[in-house]
């Protein structure tokens, strides 16, 4: 029996039928308190995620940040940008889980993930190479650019 | 102030963004923008007074530069909420989430003002220390806490039955 008819033909919808069915899925999309407890540690994630990235993005564009070396401000808070990813990558799935059947049919998340894996792709290299000594404008600009792209896209995913 | 919310309630205004398809949402996603632009930025300031970042740089040159970016997301938060709350006055005024979302940003703001012409006034003192004046790390904590509860208490607002 399939709970969901299916409006768009995306990959993997058996897959992703079978996630929301799965003991996990089905307990956080029951459960109307564990729902927006988990979506809440997301966004505390988020926001560390986001602010701390944010200062050093604009001071690698030489914006902010700038009575210090850039490398020294991202040396000092890149422990708490990874904790934020940590947080986030951490309770994403289970939110996913919960209605991955409806995720399935929205378009805003097919563009969000592979997003999310080219931003965390050129996160983990791109800027692990670089010795951060000068402004680099373009790298903090297109950081910030994909971040705040894949942020906006997530909030919107509930209105699409 | 009930009477007063549902005065609101009735005006062109606020049934014109309540009922709009854009409007609301794109008021709510600004707002979201906002929230995490203040609890983001002002988290590194309150983590170098706990001691837990930039401890090479001196304190009031942390605040100095991060500030900026705090207060002009908090003006953002500030102006799209304000909007938002427009919209549907009389829900948020029975709303017991909403109600402890003002409390934790009034203690988040009065927690900002008795650290900043309190301890923060003789700074001179303890710039560079690593280990900041207990009064200072009290601060931090506090500011810290609220801030998730104001995005805790924020997002449960979304979840209450109408």
């Amino acid at each position: 029996m399939r709970p969901h008819s299916f409006t768009h033909d995306f990959p993997f919808c058996e897959a992703f039928e079978w996630i929301e069915r799965s003991p996990v899925g089905q307990f956080l999309g029951n459960s109307r308190i564990l729902f927006p407890i988990v979506e809440s540690v997301h966004l505390i994630g988020l926001a560390l995620f986001v602010g701390t990235l944010l200062l050093i993005d604009l001071g690698l564009m030489g914006i902010a940040m700038r009575r210090q070396p850039v490398h020294q401000v991202a040396a000092a808070l890149a422990p708490w940008t990874w904790s934020g990813f940590g947080l986030l990558m951490l309770t994403g799935p289970f939110m996913f889980a919960a209605q991955a059947a409806k995720w399935h049919d929205n378009p805003v998340f097919w563009i969000k993930i592979p997003l999310l894996t080219v931003a965390t792709i050129f996160q983990l290299s791109v800027r692990r190479r670089l010795k951060l000594e000068q402004p680099a404008k373009m790298l903090g600009a297109v950081s910030l650019l994909l971040w705040t792209t894949i942020g906006l896209l997530s909030k919107m995913m509930e209105f699409v | 102030m009930l009477s007063l919310c549902e005065w609101i309630h009735q005006t062109q205004s606020s049934i014109a963004i309540r009922e709009s398809i854009w409007v609301y949402p794109i008021l709510d996603v600004l707002h979201c923008v906002g929230i995490l632009l203040v609890a983001g930025t002002i988290v590194v300031v309150d983590l170098r007074l706990l001691g837990f970042g930039m401890r090479r740089v001196t304190v009031s040159s942390v605040i100095a530069q991060v500030l900026p970016c705090t207060l002009s997301g908090f003006g953002f938060m500030f102006v799209t909420g304000s909007i938002l709350a427009w919209s549907e006055p009389v829900r948020l005024y029975h709303s017991p989430f909403f109600r402890l979302k003002l409390l934790f940003l009034v203690v988040a703001g009065l927690n900002a003002l008795i650290f900043h012409y309190g301890i923060y006034r003789g700074v001179g003192a303890w710039d560079s220390a690593s280990l900041t004046p207990a009064r200072a790390r009290v601060a931090g904590a506090v500011s810290i806490l609220c801030w998730i509860c104001v995005i805790a208490a924020g997002r449960a607002v979304g979840y209450e039955p109408v």
